[in-house]
């Protein structure tokens, strides 16, 4: 394990030879691998008071930042490389394959902050303290390296309200394992004393067989007794660990949790929380109870003949070892099933919600085949498991039982040869021996089992422990805005070497309405996520009323801000539900208001069920244009002081667009709104327009200024008159 | 017009209206005949001269249309913004320096080892460590749910990605040796 991840001699040489030639210190610093024509070499650079100290191979270089006109990042297939531009002429500085690239996007980063006279602290790279490796942003637990009794420790916390039903349990377990430990006993007082003696006492007789009947009666009861005390505390940790991800997923910030997919997190709730469960009320008491008995057995044994009780476990790390090996053979054997399975459903899949697709084109006998195909395949695989199966089992049962019978064999002759030991104290004996070959089969997946239960731990434990980059300060400030909204040099990228958004300067006074205008990709709609707090700026700030939107409570800030967005999504539930779904406690007259407003009242009377109507999924029973004015409606019900309106009448009929205009327009007045639009003609009534091209703006004016100025809004008005115009003539 | 695909336009690069040449610092730019560029894409089409005219664009960027199926036809050059300039159909349509500057932009551009025997794959927690012997020598790396990060291009052809985001190629897994084709065998 260790060599593997051993960094080689000459990368840490290459590594010391850039920092002597920085004088032996270094603001930040990277590893490299690659020569200029993608040939593994070692490399390292280290970047040190506005200069930057490069070593690659023999070749030594040191650049002056400052003298550099723009750092890049690029990103290629399979390596990475920085380049330079001085004069307009572009050079590279170092390349890498993919095991740097995150080091490599900081270090672009830190040296164009660097010779824009900024200072940046380096906190992103997060680097696993003992195998080195570079963790991906986002991750916070190296996987490489995790402690996994350290990881089993933290379920503690959450077991400590159940301390006593699991003391209980516990002296439950001991009981069990007692009794299972006992029994065997009994059998031998039972042939000794009677079976085998020649005149039996009947008393005696009797209440031995009634010890006996007792003894499987508690077992019964104490084992019925300890199931539902485990999976009762077990399911309520489960439910516990479950509540404290799901609020931690919310409180993340967006970034965080598009960083993964929404399965990923899905996963996280439901899969990973059920390997725990599984683990927590089936294996783990089971394997506290056979470790116990086991453990008694085996004293017992020692004491009663510790020579017959070493024989006897001779076989067992044999037995172990045969049925890991077996359990490895059959593992892979399913896995091969489970992934073709798997295959199979994601084909069913496919075709099943792309249905439309496949009629329309007429690829029906296509589709047919390809099922054919796998479904075929699966059945091959499966097929073939289930002989091979069916071949290994009966004969590792034999295997195993061969082995039990040779030790009974071995001791038996033994102890009926020495003499002074009757066939009760075989039975004994032999019990056991049963006790303790029992589960040899079952440990010997254990290891995979904890194995499994400490991924799905640590995945759990990432998250819980994760930093939410969009922090709350100590003490946020709740209060009314009034909506002045101001970009103070704002900078903003959703990755460390690529600025989406760059040096914004903007004010946006109170009861103005602000158009976004620019083509697709260009940040408007980061801007807009900005003023949400949905991500953080990366440089810069943003004020509301003149105070940093950091400080204020996240809540407080998004509680009067309305949103409408192209995409409305609906919840599952009324129209009703879902109008109310920003404000909760509103009254009936509230919703029905908002409502009207938004031009939504008159269609939603003619649902059969009114505003009780359901809307499924996604809201499809309704139009574009209907779910639309529902999304307003719930924007207004908030009486928000800043309305953000991105793209939110693109996608309509012309008559819609104005009656949703009309509803707009309704709203507006009094409040600070910012609106999104490609449809030029929407935003005509905005006080000021802001032209966005390439994460800057390009220009601000009003209409009027903007087409006397003729610029880049100009022609994108003109280029859009020229389409209506194309439009009239055919 | 019979079909209407037609209506897309391609521009085909060939060695009689495009010419490769190399920057100072060794970057891949070209000299091309084909109508201007346009400074700014608001200019309104129809206002542009479409005769075709000799000009130089400078350094220009690669990518394969289809780096699986055919690695060396179909290379799209792009400019610094990924907007298109024209189509390369097959490299070997260029010869001499032409073709060396755009196979030596592609090696800088696409990294991906072709491994030629696995000497060892581990699994655990999730993750699978891999010791392989490669055409640029031997490496280890490691992968985070390796079934779904093997891409099965073909029925013999994979693409591995690692942890960092690294490719590994399997030209044909049939054509490895046995052994290597066991211990990978079951990912497949």
């Amino acid at each position: 394990m260790k060599t593997k991840n051993a960094t080689p001699a000459e990368q840490i040489a290459a590594r010391e030879k850039a920092l002597a030639m920085a004088g032996g210190q270094a603001d930040y610093s990277f590893d490299f691998n690659l020569s200029s024509d993608n040939r593994f070499s070692y490399g390292a650079c280290v970047i040190h008071n506005g200069k930057i100290f490069l070593v690659c191979g023999d070749r030594t270089d040191t650049l002056d930042i400052n003298a550099i006109d723009e750092f890049r990042y690029v990103n290629n297939i399979g390596c990475a490389a920085i380049e330079y531009t001085v004069g307009g002429e572009d050079y590279e500085l170092c390349r890498s394959d993919m095991k740097n690239a995150v080091a490599m996007q900081i270090a672009v980063k830190m040296m164009t902050a660097v010779k824009e006279g900024r200072t940046v602290v380096n906190n992103e790279l997060v680097v696993c303290p003992k195998c080195g490796r570079t963790l991906k942003p986002g991750a916070t637990v190296c996987l490489n390296c995790i402690n996994k009794k350290l990881l089993f420790m933290r379920l503690l916390p959450y077991a400590k309200p159940y301390a006593k039903q699991l003391t209980f349990a516990a002296v439950l377990f001991i009981l069990i394992s007692a009794i299972n430990v006992l029994l065997p006993v009994l059998y031998k007082k039972l042939i000794n004393n009677f079976i085998t003696a020649d005149d039996p006492n009947t008393t005696g007789f009797l209440l031995l067989i009634g010890a006996i009947t007792l003894c499987g009666l508690v077992i019964a009861v104490a084992q019925m007794v300890r199931q539902i005390i485990t999976a009762k505390t077990s399911n309520n940790i489960l439910v516990k660990l479950r509540e404290v991800l799901y609020a931690k997923i919310q409180e993340l910030s967006l970034a965080g949790i598009t960083r993964r997919s929404a399965g990923e997190l899905i996963n996280r709730i439901t899969s990973d929380t059920m390997v725990l469960k599984d683990f927590l009320v089936g294996l783990f008491p089971e394997l506290i109870q056979q470790a116990l008995i086991i453990i008694g057995v085996f004293a017992v044994m020692l004491i009663f003949n510790w020579k017959l009780t070493l024989i006897i476990l001779i076989p067992v790390p044999l037995l172990i070892l045969m049925f890991s090996s077996i359990r490895k053979y059959t593992h892979r054997m399913y896995h091969r099933q489970w992934h073709t399975e798997s295959d199979l459903g994601t084909i069913l899949y496919d075709v099943f919600s792309g249905m439309r697709v496949v009629k329309v084109f007429g690829t029906e006998k296509k589709e047919e085949a390809r099922f054919n195909k796998y479904a075929r395949r699966v059945a091959d695989i499966s097929q073939r498991n289930e002989r091979t199966w069916n071949l290994i089992v009966p004969f590792a049962n034999f295997l195993l039982g061969i082995g039990e019978y040779a030790v009974i064999l071995i001791v038996g002759k033994n102890i009926l040869n020495n003499g002074g030991m009757g066939l009760g104290d075989l039975i004994q004996f032999i019990s056991y021996v049963g006790i303790i070959y029992g589960p040899i089969r079952w440990m010997a997946y254990v290891p995979r089992r904890i194995a499994q239960t400490a991924t799905s731990l640590a995945k759990v434990f990432e998250i819980i422990d994760e930093k939410s980059d969009v922090a709350e300060t100590d003490k946020p400030i709740e209060k009314q805005i009034h909506g002045d909204i101001e970009f103070k040099n704002a900078s903003f990228g959703y990755n460390a070497y690529e600025y989406v958004l760059k040096n914004i300067n903007l004010e946006i006074k109170n009861g103005e309405m602000v158009g976004f205008v620019g083509r697709s990709g260009v940040g408007k709609t980061t801007a807009i996520n900005l003023i949400m707090r949905l991500y953080d700026v990366s440089a810069g700030q943003i004020s509301v009323d003149g105070i940093d939107i950091r400080k204020y409570s996240q809540h407080t800030l998004r509680s009067q801000i309305g949103v409408v967005l192209q995409e409305t999504f609906l919840f599952h539930g009324t129209i009703y539900s879902n109008i109310a779904y920003a404000k909760p406690d509103a009254t009936k007259e509230e919703v029905i208001r908002a409502a009207k407003l938004a031009n939504a009242h008159e269609f939603i009377m003619r649902q059969p069920d009114g505003y009780n109507t359901y809307v499924g999924d996604r809201g499809y029973t309704l139009s574009g244009g209907e779910r639309q004015r529902i999304a307003i409606a719930r924007a207004i019900l908030r009486n928000p002081r800043i309305l953000i309106l991105d793209e939110a009448t693109a996608s309509l009929d012309t008559e819609t667009e104005r009656q949703i205009q009309d509803a707009i327009n309704r709203l507006i007045s009094g409040r600070t709104t910012i609106a999104i639009a490609h449809r030029l003609s929407t935003l005509r009534n905005a006080t000021k327009l802001v032209v966005f091209e390439k994460g800057m703006i390009e220009e601000v004016g009003t209409h009027e200024e903007l087409m006397r100025s003729g610029g880049r809004y100009y022609k994108l008005v003109m280029a859009q008159r020229q389409m209506s115009k194309l439009i009239k003539n055919k | 017009m019979d079909n209407f695909l037609d209506l897309a336009e391609i521009n085909y690069f060939t060695p009689e209206n495009a010419k490769f040449y190399k920057t100072k610092n060794g970057f891949a730019a070209m000299k091309a005949f084909m109508p201007p560029i346009p400074k700014d894409d608001l200019e309104v089409e129809e206002q542009q001269d479409k005769t075709p005219v000799w000009q130089d664009l400078g350094r220009v960027y690669f990518h394969r249309m289809f780096p699986f199926e055919t690695p060396d036809e179909f290379i799209s050059v792009l400019n610094k913004d990924g907007k298109e300039y024209g189509i390369i159909r097959r490299i070997s349509d260029f010869s001499g320096e032409d073709a060396d500057i755009i196979r030596e932009a592609l090696a800088k551009k696409y990294l991906c080892p072709e491994i030629t025997k696995i000497i060892s794959i581990k699994e655990q927690l999730g993750y699978s460590y891999w010791e392989v012997e490669t055409d640029m020598g031997r490496m280890s790396f490691s992968m985070q749910d390796t079934y779904r990060n093997i891409a099965r291009i073909s029925d013999t052809r994979l693409i591995l990605t690692d942890v960092d985001g690294n490719r590994y190629s399997i030209k044909d897994v049939l054509a490895l040796d046995r052994k290597s084709y066991r211990r990978i065998e079951l990912y497949l």
